[in-house]
């Protein structure tokens, strides 16, 4: 997919501005890197949340209050 | 009459002592700072040495290129940011030449909270996205940073790091992360690029390598 956003980068002092088919192969590793981040983010709050249901039961059924659950969560 | 310098008490001839005796003061001068410094540093060299600052300004990303070598075996590298146009991640990626390597080997384990007292951990297994270096949202008041040691990136073995970071995260709530990072096949690297996911970001970047 082009772009008109201007793409610079900096390899040690010197600043360049990427185009043609560099810039698109730099935009399609940032966008896969930001997917792949997402993913994650995505994958930690579904483990966290998991947790958290699991935690809940389990103090149902200790009868724990709100107050003591608060403390271990 | 020779009078001492303020810190390290070096003696140095004062303005009204003899100039026939200036050879012999210089030798004094000399050898007292000698000392001096082999006390300091325990040895005759110092133990960290920087060897490049890059500030930058604007970017999607900024590689540090031919800084590792075969002088130093493990590297200091102090990351900070001072502005991100928009909420980020930055990612680093170990390079050989001009070339990133964007192979799915880069893992990262790093526990973490926020200033709220949650739990924030962070981590992947291979993945080809680079180790997390850290979070950047894009207010002005940016104070993402960290404090990287990488281990062995020159030598053709695996390359692991640890790290230490303070995150500017997404509605400026603060987090903070420590852990490692392990680069899983053993390759020789003798650079390192820092990628931001979105936006462009302006800071600064120095790596020190470790005397042995």
């Amino acid at each position: 997919m082009a772009t008109t956003n201007k793409i610079f980068i900096q390899i040690n002092d010197e600043r360049i501005e990427l185009t043609g088919e560099a810039k698109e192969e730099f935009i399609a590793e940032r966008e896969k890197m930001k997917e792949e981040r997402l993913l994650l983010e995505a994958e930690y709050k579904a483990k966290q949340d998991a947790r958290e249901s699991a935690i809940k039961k389990l103090a149902d059924i200790a009868g724990l209050t709100k107050e003591e659950l608060a403390s271990i969560l | 009459m020779a009078t001492t310098t303020p810190n390290y008490g070096w003696t140095v001839p004062t303005s009204t002592d003899l100039v026939k005796d200036g050879a012999t003061a210089i030798e004094t001068l000399g050898d007292a700072i000698d000392a001096s410094m082999n006390t300091a540093l325990g040895t005759k060299k110092a133990g960290m040495i920087l060897l490049n600052t890059t500030s930058f300004s604007g970017v999607a990303s900024t590689a540090v290129n031919s800084v590792f070598s075969a002088t130093y075996q493990n590297y200091k590298i102090v990351f900070t940011l001072t502005s991100a146009t928009a909420d980020t991640t930055i990612k680093a990626k170990l390079r050989s030449g001009v070339t990133d390597n964007s192979a799915s080997f880069y893992n990262f384990a790093m526990p973490g909270l926020t200033n709220g007292g949650s739990a924030a951990n962070e981590s992947s297994s291979p993945s080809s996205g680079g180790f997390l270096v850290t979070y950047s949202d894009s207010t002005a008041l940016n104070f993402s940073s960290a404090s990287i040691d990488l281990y062995k990136p020159f030598l053709a073995v695996i390359t692991t790091g640890t790290i230490v970071m303070t995150n500017s995260s997404f509605s400026n709530v603060l987090r903070a992360n420590a852990g490692g990072w392990w680069h899983e096949v053993a390759s020789s690297f003798d650079g390192i690029n820092f990628i931001s996911d979105s936006g462009n970001i302006t800071g600064e970047v120095s790596i020190y390598g470790y005397n042995k």
